[in-house]
């Protein structure tokens, strides 16, 4: 594991001595927080997914967190049939072994938490929430697909805020605002004090509303709704050509330029000897990263080109341009002594050479000149970069199918237009909300394996203007039509009702399977993290409810909620 | 800086004594004390307990074993104050019953909310009793109470209910009161009175009733009773005083002129232009209640009452020895009470004198000052320890005391 | 319109005319069966029967005689739940405007039976939620609304019992401002002066007559109101003049709990809904540890949910199915023929497919006076039976 270092260890001896000495200055700290682990993962990337490869090479890792034993009369692992008196071990932040008790192995010293007549669930995954949104964020009607929900949650500290300690582990936290396009969802991980975002997924779907709400206006006003919602992705192709003929472009003018810089270099040659040893040096260096410029085929981002310090955003197409010039500079022999310390000023190739001498660049100047004569290539212009559209980059990562898109729709009509939507633009990945009339379109829906994320699964809770929708048995008609659905709070506020949402899906003629797997597996597979949490199985996160009795009963108490194996509420 | 230590101690003291004070004997020693209607007393001891004051003494006084004692050195401890005219106690909606413009039998303490702010307000500010009446929408209004500014349940803060009945004189019950000229027909609002003379004529033809139904009863046909009139009838017996708001010159002289009439008992209320009127006043041998002497004018409906608020009426009430009581009254632009008592300093007034017209004056007019207004043995423990004299600019309450319980959060 | 012209006809003799038309349906006995059978909170059957003649429950469990058993037509839910017929202890039914003599502040002697529309859909709708009797109360517009009558909900339409409770309001809807009175304190003085006035008999007519029947106890008295200053006055006018005070809203119960146990005043809370705040759904607990009786009123339609938040928020099953049954019937004055299933009362109950108070339970069937007016009949042979078969175009009505 420490090898990959062993062999910079001489070449960067600060850092090798960082990275051997780590190991040993984490040993008296027997707890640290859980951000401490990453790094050791981190430099083995083959090792961290892998959970039978985990224990092996890191055995310094044990005295740091003890492992979970979590013993409980009922086991509900979502994944399979629950196990009676099962066992949950969680080593880390993961479920390293499940099953009945005894079948097991228990790892000695463990911390074993026993509840011999609880009920251990997976932790439940709430599929749309506002919390940790303000009502400045839920009243926003100015939103559009580039703005990120993630940027702008924070922690309000209210009852609303408080979803871990019913057992909600994951999130996803929506404004529904009342815009046409609501800003892409994120995806949280709430914790005892406040929450963390889902790295990787901070960004997790655009939200897209196709209702009028309860009270709808003209049915020409929702056709004008559809028609704005599909102008949204007018364009795109256009959009995309232009990005795809830039990157194009760039290629060309890289390799163009490649063959402007040999003709001259070799005209060089020709013509002297004198700065053959530094153009062996000034070659050298930006020969590496040569190699690496002419394959910006791949994503066509960025290629805008910056100005000044920083990063430069793309990294494919920027250093392309930059070493170009730079190699440009040395060419003209007026490559500085000192090439590494010559990095940033990567825009500006006009600056170094000047303090370089004056008759260096005089020599250079003349020279091209004369060349220009007797036919050789003419130096290539940099592509002009079509104006960015951050909206239109979102949008069709939502047309790749990268980014679900989330539609709120209501009503039979609005469904419809949703589908149509669909059809018209090709979106692959689209999950409805608040589909109230989905059993009209159930089969639709089945069809083409779009998810429905239904929220308000309680008796009377819809408006009067929707009474003839029975949220309540919706979920068991979805489930008869095959259609993956997820039942959701919507509001922070009714987070701590998810499990008797579930259970009035249950009421409404849902089989508790089903049920359980609504508010658990299904929501983390809409979410597109059922790979690390939403059951309980082997190398998922230790994400854990521990009830005293079975989940959908109304009296249910919530005993112990672990979010990647640590506690984020304990009752007691 | 100094100040905050000291001061946290006795945060942490009477929070602690909170639970307890009801009986724990607790000793407050080395403030000046103003006992109210008798000289200050230096490094003087107080000593409560019950809810009671069981003495006020010097700095010799023997204190009991097993009390508790509160250092107040450097501090001022005066009587819990007394607002006589107080804004507030419920919605305002709730204080005007405008279903008839005579409505003597309504009791103000049915509405009164002990959850209202303006509780918490008057108790931050060294308040710790208030007389609420009914509010100025009505030309007879109901009866007042006097609460104190403490309690969950209304009936366990009231004093007195029953303390007053308001009488409203000028242009406020006339306000809202229309001609048929459209609108809904069958509000209750086209109705006299809709001028000066209107509201005079419902005042005088209540009392005129009353009278006549009093005199009736003393003969030998009883007319049939009606709450409202057994009311006017006891202001009339003298057995509740009646407050009459008047606040112009007009609208005083009237309000004596009715109650010499009828030969009943008012007190002036609000009175910003008893200036003009101070032969008049003096000859009744009325009460003035001056409501926010720092205001320099009448705001809110009462405004078109044309009132000219002069600096300094109070001190011209006390050169001229007519009894008058600050209050904060229903103008919106008052300030604390203690610091309209501040104000009448400014301008002219014995600091004692304005003390007391905050404390010992009012209880006395309530018919309080048995309990209340003063620092005396066997009355409420209801104190305010200030931590400057109470009407130094820098004053502050450092903790309001009501029956010897610590009702504000210490500072 | 399917209206029928209007009855003024009192409760027996509707139920007369009803046996008369029913009679051949009632002529035979019916017991009762189930997995779990809730006579009363503390009393529950399991496996148990009940033999139905008439209308009323004529036995329980082992009081069965055989000969009746054996001749009884049986009617066995199998793994279900029978538990008493839910009771609404304060109902308008979207009837408000037909409620509230807005003219008048104090109507005592107006009769809400006489506004009792049989045809109105959210009374058909009732036995669907489990509500099998209400009071149809004055709405709380008026300071003294009028008298509430007992309504049962029925296979085709309702039927009118008998005056209950006389209603008075406090809240701010009573204290309309275009006319009197206007003020908490103005609502407060026309109760007393007028209660004054009936117990001095200075005011005669009918509306003093009922309330001198409150200040007798023979009539309860339910009053409307929400904050802490009104359900002050509310306890204290209950106080002054010895009413039996039920106090409905009470949304600020939790302030005056020591004042609700000590004066034993009953409370009917307003439905919960899941956006309610965490102190109105820890209310019941709270009232439930103060000893004081409490019943769920409000929309229909979430009776079940409210009892169902609430347990989810502490309160005990036993108190949150009081709460649905024999409490309100108690508060009615009505303990005697519904809210329980013990010998005497009305056949009225509620199948669900488990414990009423989980919401996963399904409700399954809905009889009144023994006959099934919603819901599914289960095959006359005993025997297993699939307890909730929910209709195919579920969640597309």
């Amino acid at each position: 594991m420490r090898t990959p270092f062993l062999h910079l260890l001489p070449i960067v001896c600060l850092l090798g001595a960082l990275v051997s000495g780590s190991p040993n200055a984490q040993e008296p700290t027997p707890a640290p927080a859980p951000d401490a682990a990453p790094p050791a993962p981190a430099t083995a990337p083959d090792a961290a997914p892998e959970p039978e490869a985990a224990p092996a090479p890191r055995p310094n890792r044990r005295p740091r967190r003890p492992a979970m034993v979590i013993e409980a009369g009922t086991l509900h692992p979502v994944a399979g049939p629950a196990i009676a008196d099962g066992v949950v071990v969680i080593r880390g932040e993961r479920i390293v072994a499940i099953g009945k008790r005894g079948e097991v192995e228990v790892p000695p010293n463990a911390v074993v938490r026993s509840f011999p007549t609880g009920h251990v669930y997976p932790g439940l995954v709430d599929a749309a929430t506002d919390a940790f949104t303000d009502a400045s964020v839920r009243s926003d009607g100015g939103l559009d697909a580039a703005d990120a929900l993630a940027d702008v949650l924070q922690r309000r500290h209210d009852r609303e805020d408080e979803l871990a300690r019913v057992g909600i582990t994951t999130a996803y936290v929506t404004a529904a605002s009342p815009s046409l396009l609501g800003g892409q969802g994120a995806i949280v991980r709430p914790t005892k004090d406040g929450f963390e975002l889902w790295q990787g997924h901070e960004r997790a779907a655009v939200q897209l509303r196709l209702t009028g709400g309860p009270n709808p206006g003209h049915p020409l006003q929702r056709q004008q709704q559809y028609d704005a919602a599909n102008a949204l992705f007018e364009g795109l192709d256009e959009y995309r050509k232009a990005r795809t003929d830039h990157a194009e472009a760039l290629t060309k003018y890289q390799k163009e330029f490649d063959e402007y810089l040999t003709w001259h270099r070799n005209k060089n040659k020709k013509d002297g000897d004198k700065p053959a040893d530094k153009d062996a040096k000034a070659e050298a260096q930006p020969a590496a990263p040569a190699t690496e410029p002419p394959q910006p085929a791949g994503p066509p981002e960025g290629g805008r080109r910056r100005r000044g310090g920083g990063p430069p955003r793309d990294g494919a197409a920027e250093p392309a341009a930059g070493e170009v010039e730079a190699a440009l500079a040395a060419l003209f022999g007026a490559a500085p002594q000192d090439q590494p310390k010559q990095d940033p000023p990567a825009g500006k190739p006009a600056p170094a050479p000047a303090g370089q001498g004056p008759e260096g660049q005089g020599d250079a100047a003349k020279k091209p000149a004369d060349d220009k004569k007797d036919a050789g290539p003419k130096r290539p212009t940099y592509p002009k970069a079509p104006p960015p559209n951050p909206q239109k980059d979102v949008l069709l990562r939502v047309i790749d199918g990268e980014l679900p898109l989330r539609v709120e729709a209501h009503r039979a009509d609005e469904l419809r237009a949703a589908l149509q939507l669909q059809d018209e633009r090709r979106i692959p990945v689209m999950v409805l909300e608040r589909a109230y009339a989905a059993g009209r379109v159930a089969d639709r829906l089945a069809e083409r394996g779009i998810a429905a994320v239904l929220t308000d699964v309680l008796p009377a809770s819809l408006p009067k203007a929707y009474e003839d929708f029975d949220a309540t048995t919706l979920p068991a008609h979805l489930q008869r039509a095959g259609v993956a659905f997820a039942i959701a709070s919507g509001s922070g506020r009714r987070a701590g009702v998810l499990p008797l949402m579930a259970a009035t899906a249950i009421g409404g003629g849902l089989a508790e399977e089903a049920a359980l797997r609504a508010i658990t597996l299904t929501p983390a597979e809409i979410l597109g993290v059922a790979a690390d949490t939403g059951s309980l199985a082997v190398g998922k996160y230790g994400d854990v409810l521990v009830c005293d009795r079975p989940l959908f009963q109304s009296d249910s108490r919530v005993l112990l909620v672990l979010g990647k194996g640590r506690a984020e509420f304990e009752a007691n | 800086m100094n100040l905050r230590l000291p001061l946290a101690l006795l945060g942490v003291l009477t929070l602690g004594s909170a639970l307890a004070a009801q009986q724990q004997t607790t000793v407050y020693t080395g403030a000046r004390i103003l006992p109210g209607g008798r000289p200050a007393i230096d490094n003087g001891v107080l000593i409560t307990a019950g809810g009671k004051i069981l003495v006020v003494g010097g700095a010799s006084t023997a204190v009991p074993e097993g009390a508790v004692t509160v250092d107040c050195a450097g501090r001022t401890i005066t009587p819990g104050l007394i607002d006589a005219s107080f804004r507030g106690g419920a919605a305002p909606n709730d204080l005007n019953e405008q279903g008839e413009e005579v409505t003597p039998q309504v009791r103000v303490l049915d509405s009164l909310d002990p959850e209202d702010r303006s509780f918490a307000r008057a108790r931050a500010a060294g308040v710790t009793t208030v007389h609420v009446m009914p509010g100025t929408r009505n030309v007879i209004g109901g009866l007042g109470c006097v609460v104190k500014t403490f309690g969950s349940d209304p009936a366990a803060m009231v004093l007195k209910d029953a303390a007053s009945l308001r009488i409203v004189m000028g242009a406020e019950p006339s306000m809202g009161n229309r001609a048929i000229r459209g609108g809904r027909v069958d509000s209750i609002y086209y109705r006299r009175p809709t001028t000066r003379m209107g509201v005079v004529w419902e005042v005088r033809k209540a009392f005129y009733e009353a009278k006549q139904a009093l005199e009736l009863t003393l003969g030998a046909a009883a007319p049939p009773p009606s709450p409202g009139r057994d009311v006017l009838a006891r202001v009339l017996r003298g057995e509740l005083t009646a407050y009459t708001t008047a606040r112009s010159e007009q609208d005083i002289r009237t309000a004596l002129r009715i109650a010499g009439e009828f030969g009943y008992q008012t007190v002036i209320e609000e009175a910003q232009d008893a200036y003009l009127v101070a032969d008049q006043l003096a000859a009744a041998k009325v009460t003035v209640l001056l409501g926010a002497p720092s205001a320099a004018q009448v705001t809110g409906p009462a405004g078109a009452d044309g009132a000219d608020p002069r600096y300094a009426t109070a001190r011209m009430l006390a050169d001229r020895g007519i009894p008058f009581v600050i209050t904060t009254g229903s103008n919106a632009a008052a300030l604390d009470l203690v610091r309209e008592a501040m104000f009448a300093v400014r301008n002219g007034v014995a600091p004692a004198m304005a003390l007391d017209a905050i404390t010992v004056a009012p209880a006395r007019l309530l018919g309080l000052d048995d309990r209340i207004g003063s620092l005396a043995a066997g009355k409420d423990a209801d104190f305010v320890v200030w931590s400057h004299d109470p009407l130094d600019p820098a004053a502050v309450a450092v903790s309001v005391h009501i029956d010897g319980k610590p009702v504000t959060a210490p500072r | 319109m399917r209206r029928l012209p209007p009855r003024a006809v009192l409760g027996p003799a509707l139920l007369a005319a009803l046996s008369a038309t029913c009679g051949l349906a009632r002529a035979q006995d019916v017991l009762l069966g189930a997995r779990r059978i809730v006579v009363a909170a503390d009393s529950v059957l399991d496996d148990g029967r009940v033999l139905i003649r008439q209308g009323k429950v004529a036995y329980v469990g082992s009081d069965i005689p055989a000969e009746a058993r054996a001749r009884a037509r049986r009617v066995d839910y199998g793994d279900a739940t029978v538990v008493p017929g839910f009771v609404l202890a304060a109902a308008t039914l979207g009837q408000e405007r037909d409620l509230a003599e807005r003219a008048l502040p104090f109507t005592p002697d107006l009769r809400a039976a006489e506004a009792f529309d049989p045809w109105h859909e959210d009374l058909l709708a009732l036995p669907q939620y489990g509500v099998t009797s209400l009071a149809l109360a004055p709405a709380p517009g008026n300071v003294a609304g009028g008298l509430a009558a007992l309504v049962k909900t029925g296979r085709d339409r309702g039927t009118v019992g008998a005056d209950l409770f006389v209603s008075l309001s406090l809240v701010p809807a009573a204290r309309d401002q275009e006319r009197p009175p206007t003020s908490l304190m103005g609502a407060v003085e026309l109760l007393r002066s007028a209660c004054d006035a009936a117990r001095t008999g200075a005011a005669t007519g009918p509306d003093a007559a009922v309330l001198r029947q409150a200040m007798q106890g023979t009539r309860s008295v339910f009053v409307y109101a929400d904050n802490f200053a009104e359900l002050n006055a509310a306890l204290d006018l209950a106080r002054d003049f010895g009413l039996r005070l039920v106090l409905v809203g009470a949304a600020d119960a939790g302030k005056v709990l020591p004042r609700l146990a000590q004066q034993q005043v009953g409370v009917v809370l307003d439905s919960l809904g899941p956006e309610a705040r965490l102190e109105q759904l820890q209310l019941p607990t709270r009232l439930a540890e103060a000893g004081v009786a409490f019943c769920f009123a409000g929309r229909p339609a979430q009776l079940r949910l409210s009892a169902a938040l609430a347990v989810h928020h502490g309160l005990d099953r036993k108190t949150a199915l009081q709460a649905l049954t024999r409490v309100p019937a108690a508060l009615l004055d009505q303990a005697a023929t519904i809210g329980s299933l013990r010998q005497g009362c009305a056949a009225d109950f509620v199948v669900f497919a488990g414990d009423p108070l989980d919401l996963g339970s399904a409700w399954v069937a809905t009889w009144v006076d023994g006959e099934l007016v919603h819901g599914t009949s289960p095959a006359a042979s005993p025997g297993p039976q699939p307890a909730a078969e929910p209709a195919a175009d579920a969640g597309v009505r």
